[in-house]
C-alpha cells in the first residue's frame, strides 16, 4: 500500500509536465518590480515555472528584434498551447529533440524575418534544435543595447 | 529522458524489485521528492562558516544602519526607512529598496524569514548588491502568487518565476544559494524554487535585504560560505 501511494504521488505531481525552451518578446518598462521587463509568453500563458537561458544583461535587453529564450516548465498542454501561437515559437521541447525538418527550420526563419540570416543562417545544415538554440542566444546576447 | 518516464522507471522499480533493491529506490525517490540539504538560520554546520547573522535583536526604532549584526560589519541603508521592531528588521518607507552588509565573499547560501504586510506586498533577500539601484533580488510576491528572481540593473528584468501563494501577514523562509553564476532560490525548504544563471555583479560581495512595501518585516538574517 505504502508503495502505490508513493507511486501515486509522484505520478500527481509531475507525470504530465514538460520543459520547453522558447522564444518570446519581453514586455514591461522595467520601471518596478511591478511592471518590470517580463517575458510575454509567462504573461499569456501559464501556470508556468520559467527563466531565462539568453543571459543578456538588464540594459542590453535588445529591442530589435524584441526577442530572447526562456526555458518553461508547464503542464504538458500549456506547452501545446504556446507551440501553435504564431506570437511564440518553440525552438526545443522534451519530447521534440534533434535535428528539425527543413519545414520547420523554415517557420523558425519567418519567425525571425528580416533576423533570420542573421540569427541562425539561411541552411539547417543538419543542426539539432539544441544547437540552433544555443547559435539563437549566442546572437542575441549582441544584439544592439536598449536606447 | 522525460521526467515522465524518469518517474515511470522509479515507481516500476518500487513495484517490482526485490526487497534491498526496493530500499534503495526509497531512498532515492525521497531525494527526488526531497528538499536537499538546508543550512537553517540557528547557526552553521561543522565545517560551513557564516559570514553574516542578525537576529535583529535591538531597541525598537533603531536605525538598521545603527544596529550591530551578530555577525558581520554592519548594515548600510541603501535606500528607504530601516528599523528594528519587536526584535526583528521593519521597513517602514518607500518602495523598491535595499539594505546589504559586506560579507566579504561573492558566494554562499542566505537565509532569511520575511513577512508581508496586511496587503502582501514583495519582501525578500538581495546578494550581489552594490547600491539600490544595482544587485539581484528573490522575492514573494503577493499580486502575482509567484516567486520571482529580479536582475536590479538599470531597471528591473525579472529572470525567473514560479507560481506560490502569497498571503499577506505571513511569514516565508526563503533561501538562495549563490554559487558562482548560477542562483538556485527557494521558499519554505523547497515548497518551490527557483534558479537562473548570470555573470553580472559577480564579483561583489554585498547581500543584504530587500523590501516594496511599508511594513514588511525580517528575521534570522543569515548567510554563510555553504555552496
Amino acid at each position: 500500500m505504502k508503495r502505490l501511494a508513493l507511486f501515486l504521488v509522484l505520478f500527481s505531481t509531475s507525470a504530465f509536465a514538460e520543459t520547453a525552451f522558447v522564444l518570446t518578446a519581453w514586455v514591461g518598462d522595467g520601471l518596478t518590480i511591478e511592471t518590470a521587463y517580463s517575458p510575454a509568453v509567462t504573461a499569456d500563458y501559464g501556470p508556468c515555472t520559467y527563466s531565462d537561458v539568453t543571459g543578456q544583461p538588464g540594459p542590453n535587453l535588445s529591442p530589435d528584434p524584441n526577442l530572447f529564450v526562456v526555458r518553461l516548465d508547464c503542464d504538458l498542454a500549456i506547452i501545446d498551447q504556446i507551440d501553435v501561437d504564431a506570437a511564440y515559437f518553440v525552438v526545443r521541447r522534451e519530447t521534440r529533440v534533434g535535428v528539425p525538418s527543413e519545414e520547420e527550420f523554415e517557420r523558425l526563419r519567418v519567425y525571425l524575418g528580416a533576423n533570420a540570416d542573421a540569427a541562425i543562417g539561411p541552411n539547417l545544415n543538419g543542426r539539432t534544435r539544441t544547437v540552433i538554440e544555443d547559435d539563437l542566444r549566442e546572437w542575441l546576447k549582441v544584439r544592439p543595447k536598449m536606447p | 529522458m522525460t521526467r515522465f518516464l524518469k518517474y515511470a522507471v522509479l515507481a516500476a522499480a518500487l513495484l517490482w524489485s526485490p526487497a534491498q533493491a526496493q530500499e534503495e529506490v526509497q531512498v532515492a525517490a525521497v531525494i527526488v521528492a526531497g528538499s536537499g540539504g538546508s543550512i537553517g538560520a540557528g547557526g552553521a554546520h561543522a565545517g560551513i562558516t557564516t559570514l553574516l547573522q542578525d537576529n535583529f535583536t535591538d531597541t525598537n526604532g533603531t536605525g538598521l544602519d545603527a544596529h550591530t549584526m551578530d555577525t558581520g560589519p554592519g548594515w548600510t541603508e541603501h535606500q528607504g526607512t530601516w528599523t528594528t521592531e519587536s526584535n526583528q528588521a521593519s521597513y517602514s518607507a518607500g518602495s523598491a529598496d535595499m539594505a546589504s552588509a559586506a560579507a566579504g565573499a561573492t558566494q554562499g547560501t542566505i537565509t532569511a524569514d520575511v513577512t508581508t504586510d496586511a496587503s502582501g506586498g514583495a519582501p525578500g533577500i538581495a546578494w550581489r548588491v552594490t547600491d539600490n539601484d544595482n544587485g539581484w533580488i528573490f522575492i514573494v510576491n503577493d499580486a502575482a502568487d509567484e516567486i520571482r528572481i529580479f536582475e536590479v540593473n538599470a531597471g528591473f528584468t525579472q529572470r525567473a518565476s514560479a507560481a506560490f501563494t502569497v498571503a499577506g501577514n505571513t511569514t516565508f523562509a526563503l533561501r538562495c544559494v549563490i554559487s558562482g553564476d548560477t542562483f538556485t532560490c527557494d521558499v519554505d525548504n523547497d515548497t518551490a524554487s527557483i534558479n537562473h544563471t548570470s555573470s553580472v555583479f559577480n564579483t561583489i560581495e554585498r547581500h543584504g535585504l530587500f523590501a516594496n512595501d511599508a511594513t514588511e518585516t525580517y528575521d534570522n538574517f543569515l548567510m554563510t560560505d555553504a555552496t
